[in-house]
């Protein structure tokens, strides 16, 4: 548990795509979403960003938010959904 | 000979118009020199969603010889066979960094300079698309990328008769998400807006909300995807209602759900369109919007030939499964690097997808899988093992599920060995009793609680099949 509720769902919808076999026992808010993490391919991690969207009721807007940057861990995804939840 | 030129591009907010395009490729032109008119037999590029890639695209397509379309990721280059050492390969400045991967192809590499401020050309319009033909390259999800070689006519003759099917306005504005570097990407985003000479919304990437913020605007009339991107743009949250461009069109395959979801949404159809690499532009439901069905890519194009069955002059009776055969009048010239392009397996000029599929009573053909995915039985049907696959992963309790082949004394059998920790084999069968037809069973089916997999966690079918075999003779 990181205390953190943005973080543990983030992490619970990255483990629903990931699926069991993949998802780290480990898995926290540093685990990398791709490159020895996760390695999330580039449909699922379109799926990822809708399903955030989905949970948290928010739009990734292209032009303004840092999504390459965002997609590289659990935590730094959530950072950017907290920035957007606060808005 | 044609004399198309590159048609005015969007992207990142910045308008690219054709005359400042056309004038970038004629100074690249320029710059490679005569040597690459007469020294090689090919040119390669890597092609990617960027106007100075379209421009480096139109430049090389006034050279006498075909031109090899790269991806950007340098490890898609590989091919069976290899691209011949010693090819050019033209690369944009900001490419510079696949240099070494191309010398260590043995590719002879050469870096463009930056493009100038260019005001584009002056006095008679220039020839571009010039060139014999192109090289591109199959997704290689069978093996090594294969490259296949098509001339210009045959390219730009596809792409012209399903826009034309499709009867998307000259000048209408193409929104292209596809990754312009394969064939479908190639065709259906920047040389449908070449053959339109529409304007072209370039997407570095697919990027739903960039997609839905395009459809929005109302400036586009024609969009191509794939039933992944459809399915996002249907099922993302959206704050309120929206349209989306006349002609919608998904490659590949089965989207019914996603049908109805795009058409709920966005009011306009999703059609449905196949082809290959080897065979572009085979199908496509162009019927009026009212008329568009979901469950198949629609009518062969005007001059597409399409036959059903284990041999084409023979063809099935409507609504009877096989193999898919297609003559086409843009199809492939061959594999491989022309001047040295083997044919394609063919008989009679018909050439064999690898794909299954019927066609109904009016002609229209829907598409059941890939021939790797089934297996023919003795009774003679034809099953489709992916098909098996899907309704016993929906079983609540079931995991992971591998449906492979079997080699039986009687046969070929099929084979399911499922992953659950809950069900016996007596409720997975009576699951699939309800679902589907009875010669559709596996006559083998096991329970694990785990399947054997690969290092990277994909289910072993090897010893899946090792598995299934053992119990089946015991």
């Amino acid at each position: 548990m990181t205390g953190d509720s943005t973080v543990e769902r983030v992490q619970a919808i990255v483990a629903g795509i990931a699926g069991p076999r993949r998802t780290p026992s480990d898995l926290g808010p540093g685990t990398p979403l791709w490159k020895d993490g996760l390695w999330l391919d580039s449909s699922e991690m379109l799926e990822l960003i809708v399903a955030c969207e989905t949970e948290f009721g928010v739009v990734f807007d292209p032009a303004h938010d840092p999504i390459q940057e965002a997609l590289k861990t659990v935590s730094s995804l959530a950072g950017v959904i907290r920035s957007k939840v606060k808005r | 000979m044609n004399s198309y030129g590159p048609p005015p591009v969007f992207f990142r907010g910045r308008h690219w118009s054709a005359r400042e395009i056309s004038g970038i490729a004629l100074a690249w032109r320029e710059a490679l020199g005569e040597q690459f008119r007469v020294s090689s037999d090919l040119i390669a590029m890597v092609m990617t969603n960027h106007p100075e890639a379209v421009a480096l695209f139109f430049a090389l397509s006034s050279f006498p010889v075909p031109l090899i379309l790269l991806p950007p990721d340098p490890r898609a280059w590989r091919s069976s066979p290899p691209v011949p050492p010693g090819t050019p390969l033209c690369l944009l400045p900001s490419f510079r960094t696949l240099a070494h991967a191309g010398e260590q192809l043995g590719l002879t590499v050469t870096v463009l300079p930056e493009p100038d401020v260019v005001t584009g050309p002056k006095g008679e319009r220039p020839s571009f698309l010039t060139l014999p033909g192109f090289v591109l390259f199959t997704s290689g999800s069978t093996g090594l990328p294969k490259p296949v070689y098509r001339s210009t006519a045959r390219v730009l003759a596809g792409i012209s008769a399903l826009v034309g099917a499709f009867h998307v306005p000259p000048g209408g504005g193409v929104v292209g998400a596809l990754p312009v570097a394969y064939s479908h990407g190639l065709g259906q985003c920047l040389l449908a807006a070449t053959v339109l000479q529409s304007p072209l919304r370039l997407l570095e990437r697919f990027d739903h909300r960039a997609v839905l913020s395009l459809f929005a605007s109302g400036q586009y009339q024609y969009w191509a995807g794939t039933p992944l991107m459809a399915d996002v743009l249907a099922r993302c949250p959206l704050p309120r209602s929206q349209a989306a461009p006349p002609v919608c069109a998904v490659g590949g395959g089965r989207t019914e759900a996603v049908f109805h979801a795009f058409l709920k949404r966005f009011g306009v159809p999703l059609r449905r369109t196949y082809g290959t690499t080897e065979a572009p532009q085979i199908a496509a439901d162009t019927s009026a919007p009212s008329q568009v069905r979901p469950e198949t890519v629609g009518p062969p194009l005007p001059g597409v030939q399409v036959s059903i069955g284990d041999d084409p002059r023979e063809p099935f009776r409507p609504g009877q499964t096989g193999r898919i055969w297609v003559k086409s009048p843009w199809g492939m010239e061959g594999y491989g690097f022309s001047p040295v392009v083997e044919p394609g397996e063919d008989l009679e000029g018909w050439w064999p997808t690898s794909d299954i599929g019927f066609l109904d009573e009016s002609g229209y053909l829907t598409l059941i899988g890939r021939m790797d995915d089934c297996v023919k039985l003795n009774s003679g049907y034809l099953v489709n093992l992916a098909d098996i696959a899907g309704v016993l992963t929906g079983c609540p309790g079931v995991t992971d599920v591998a449906v492979v082949p079997l080699e039986a004394p009687g046969g070929p059998a099929i084979g399911a060995l499922v992953e659950s920790d809950t069900l016996s084999p007596i409720e997975l069968r009576s699951h699939l009793a309800r679902l589907l037809p009875p010669w559709s069973h596996p006559q083998v089916l096991e329970v694990t609680h785990e399947l054997p997999r690969l290092p990277g966690g994909k289910p072993d079918r090897k010893a899946c099949i090792a598995i299934l075999e053992k119990s089946a003779s015991g």
